[in-house]
């Protein structure tokens, strides 16, 4: 099941100032890891909130994205249990130290994650490219 | 180390997302069994939040060293009742298991402390 969910981080508090390192801008998010891994490095380019699911019910089915931004925010540190590790689990809590652009954006409830669909531009690829839109195979060049 | 809670409620809603990936239980152990790690920032939030506390031992210790265990459907059957039938039996993922988390604290669920007994000797007769 857990292929077919996005990486997110859902946030629980945003703090701005903390006793730490990381010099320049950035904020501490308080939060659970969502269905995959969360490494140091990792980008997140969407902030969005999730409808709210009330009833038992609402609560099988998958999550609507509302409110969602475009952001570009890096992880540079984790923390957990007053240390630092270089990746959190899923479904793990723990405090992520995000440096970037949006950080305004990020609030109590937010869900950092990536767009619906990725890019589908494929001229960086050098060998493959599809023909036409209707062409199941793919041409090789 | 291993994440636990206090709350039997809380420990039935990770089981009901649990059952995404197979079978799904729900272990206990006295408090006092395993030493606990000091919550930093983040412990500290959701130990208010989750009633949650982390172990100072790996998941498959704390696996073999539990006393109790039962059936994530013997929980909810049990959970149901004190919740006014406020109970997903399934949970979609991650983001879902956040979701219930938050609706049973807007509900005010959180067991006291008779139902959590309660809910205590349960275990301790399925497991005996």
């Amino acid at each position: 099941m857990s292929n077919n969910l996005p990486t997110e981080f859902l946030i629980s508090e945003v703090v701005e100032n903390t006793n730490g390192s990381t010099s320049g801008p950035y904020r501490v998010l308080i939060g659970r890891c969502g269905d995959h891994p969360i490494t140091v490095g990792d980008t997140f380019h969407r902030v969005y909130r999730h409808r709210p699911q009330v009833r038992p019910e609402e609560l099988a089915t998958p999550p609507v994205r509302e409110s969602e931004s475009g952001i570009c925010v890096e992880v540079v540190r984790i923390i957990a249990l007053n240390r630092e590790f270089p990746i959190l689990g899923q479904g793990s809590t723990g405090s992520l130290v995000v440096q970037g652009e949006g950080l305004d954006l990020l609030s109590p409830h937010a869900v950092l994650g990536q767009p619906l669909e990725a890019p589908t531009d494929r001229s960086a690829d050098p060998t493959i490219s599809t023909t036409n839109a209707s062409s199941p195979q793919p041409a090789i060049r | 180390m291993t994440y636990t809670t206090l709350d039997p409620l809380i420990a039935t809603l990770f089981a009901v997302e649990c059952r995404n990936h197979g079978q799904s239980i729900i272990l206990a152990t006295p408090r006092g069994r395993f030493a606990e790690l000091d919550p930093s920032l983040t412990d500290a939030y959701f130990r208010r939040l989750e009633r949650s506390v982390t172990l100072d031992v790996l998941p498959l210790e704390f696996t073999e060293g539990a006393t109790h265990e039962v059936d994530v459907e013997q929980a909810i059957n049990f959970l149901k009742p004190l919740t006014s039938d406020w109970l997903p039996e399934r949970i979609h993922g991650i983001s879902g298991l956040a979701s219930a988390l938050d609706e049973a604290l807007a509900r005010r669920l959180h067991l006291p402390d008779d139902s959590i007994r309660h809910f205590a000797a349960i275990m301790r007769s399925r497991s005996s």
